[in-house]
């Protein structure tokens, strides 16, 4: 063996390559080490999520229309069931509707899928170095993809309900790309995690789905915050975090005013849970490989 | 001296708790009490230190930490203890082919594999021609990689990893892949890159290669390096643990079982 290393040599040379790089047992969760291998890998998101996207869909017309068809058969779904038999006439119930199921969506797509990336991609874990919090960006980016396409269905709902006298257009529909910002890094906070502690879960997808409909259904998307009049109740529905993000898409989209206050807090949930889902999953992905093998 | 690569008192561990299981598994456990995680090093106290330029060879019995190096090597395990430097540009011949997406073209996963390699897209688009030439696919290669035979994906894989530009190459035992014809074309590919200068640490399981391709030799038993110098006496120091007597003394028939020998052992492992 090479006995003649000197312990305070290493690290220490010059001359060194761009690529060099230097991995120990005690400093290698450092985040600003953790953030560099981010951007030196960072087109490796758009491939991850490219790869998904290119795999399940054709890139041309009928590939598109199909990919509409999603979201059309579920707001069909949504349709039968609540303007059919519940006879449900509520102002622009429809529209509301839809803009929180494509939301509630992305939300399921996002942490169940999150909950298997690492054993989904367990091939490109176990032999290719890339830092793993791509997977569950991956994850988010994909089910935004899909959400997006959804939206584009949105102004045929907005057209109808206009036609009918229940809906106009106000400046307020600008409001919509904070809320879906703030839905946004709410989903990347749930996405670590779920990515950290899904890998200790082989089974849970059925679960963790009927859980997330659970949830959904707990948060003001198919009914509104104001139908709730016992103050405790209230408060509870509030401090659910999601609550904030589906009752300001029901202001914004349908009733043209601005997010409620309760947004804020959905951010805020949101950053901390960035900041400790990112921490705990920077610390935990050390053993992804492991895992994986 | 410039090294490539240099580990001090390097040392991976797996805990064997850590292989999560289903959810009910996991409740019967919490219910029967904590068991204690077994601790398993798969490698300990590895001090390596590997110039530009050199090819090592790495040999040992199965379940020795050969691949295990490996994977520390190209940052896919974090080490438990000590640390590893590499200093170059990093080509993963670990397993080819390992992110390819089934339902996407040979031709598009070229990109997606080369990006996951390290390279830019217009370093891909530049070497597109080259890579698409070495895998001798022809017009397969606008087909879903699904409908690929093993053999083809080992090419397609091997064409991308060789055309990568490394510095330091890490080889787990690839070099034999498809058909005849192109395992000699692959195995040239790899001699024209050993000479042009880069860093090579390769598992072998043919010794005799070892000896003439290698600078140094590693042997590492159950984790731990026994011998590290020169390849011929690595190799018989091996060879003599085993029973066997020195290489300068064996024929080619009995390299090449030992070699059967030793991939078969390396293959049942690799899917227990």
């Amino acid at each position: 063996m090479s006995s003649t290393i000197d312990p305070a040599a290493l690290g220490s040379a010059a001359g060194r390559s761009p690529h060099y790089v230097r991995v120990s047992a005690t400093e290698s969760t450092k985040v600003g080490g953790y953030l560099r291998d981010v951007l030196r890998h960072r087109t490796l998101i758009r491939v991850l999520v490219g790869r998904e996207l290119k795999g399940a869909h054709e890139f041309n017309l009928v590939g598109f229309a199909w990919w509409l068809l999603e979201p059309l058969s579920f707001a069909a779904v949504y349709f039968t069931l609540i303007v059919v038999i519940f006879g449900n006439s509520s102002k622009a119930y429809l529209l509301t509707v839809f803009v929180a199921l494509l939301a509630y969506k992305w939300l399921v797509k996002t942490v169940t899928g999150s909950i298997g990336t690492v054993r989904n991609n367990a091939g490109l874990v176990a032999n290719v170095f890339f830092p793993r919090a791509f997977l569950p960006i991956a994850e988010l980016m994909v089910g935004f993809a899909h959400y997006l396409v959804g939206l584009l269905i949105v102004p045929i709902f907005m057209l109808y309900y206009g036609l009918k006298d229940q809906w106009s257009l106000t400046p307020a529909i600008l409001w919509l790309p904070a809320v879906i910002a703030v839905q946004f890094v709410f989903m990347l906070g749930l996405a670590f995690p779920a990515a950290a502690f899904g890998i200790h879960f082989k089974n849970v997808r059925k679960l963790s789905g009927n859980l997330m409909r659970l949830w959904f259904y707990l948060s003001p998307g198919l009914w509104a915050l104001d139908r709730l009049t016992d103050p405790t109740a209230r408060t509870l529905a509030r401090l659910n975090p999601l609550t904030g993000i589906f009752e300001s898409y029901r202001q914004v989209v349908t009733l043209g005013e601005a997010p409620i206050v309760d947004l804020w807090y959905s951010l805020g949930f949101g950053i901390v849970a960035l900041v400790l889902g990112g921490w705990v999953f920077i610390r935990k992905e050390r053993q992804f490989g492991k895992v994986a093998i | 001296m410039s090294f490539a690569i240099r580990t001090r008192d390097l040392g991976v561990r797996f805990r064997l708790q850590h292989s999560g299981g289903s959810v009910q598994s996991g409740i019967v456990r919490f219910i029967k009490g904590r068991q204690k995680a077994k601790d398993f090093w798969a490698l300990r106290h590895v001090d390596l230190e590997v110039p530009h330029g050199t090819i090592l060879g790495v040999i040992g019995a199965n379940g020795s930490g050969k691949s295990t190096l490996l994977r520390v090597l190209s940052r896919i395990l974090p080490p438990d203890e000590g640390a590893v430097e590499v200093d170059g540009k990093i080509s993963n011949l670990i397993t080819l082919g390992a992110g390819f997406h089934q339902n996407l073209s040979g031709f598009e996963n070229i990109f997606y594999n080369g990006i996951l390699l390290g390279l830019s897209r217009d370093e891909i688009e530049a070497k597109i021609d080259e890579i698409v030439e070495f895998t001798e696919l022809g017009d397969r290669i606008y087909t879903p990689v699904a409908t690929y035979s093993s053999g083809m994906k080992a090419r397609l894989g091997f064409s991308i990893a060789v055309h990568v530009d490394p510095e330091i190459i890490l080889v787990d035992e690839v070099i034999g892949v498809g058909d005849a014809q192109f395992r000699e074309r692959s195995t040239a590919k790899m001699r024209q890159l050993f000479e042009s200068g880069v860093t090579v640490v390769m598992v072998l399981h043919n010794m005799q290669t070892i000896v003439e391709m290698c600078h140094q030799a590693l042997w590492l038993d159950a984790g731990h390096p026994q011998k590290l110098g020169e390849p011929t006496e690595v190799v018989n120091a091996y060879l003599d643990s085993r029973g066997l007597p020195p290489i300068e003394e064996m024929d080619e028939k009995q390299i090449r079982r030992l070699e059967r020998q030793e991939r078969r052992a390396a293959r049942t492992q690799s899917f227990s």
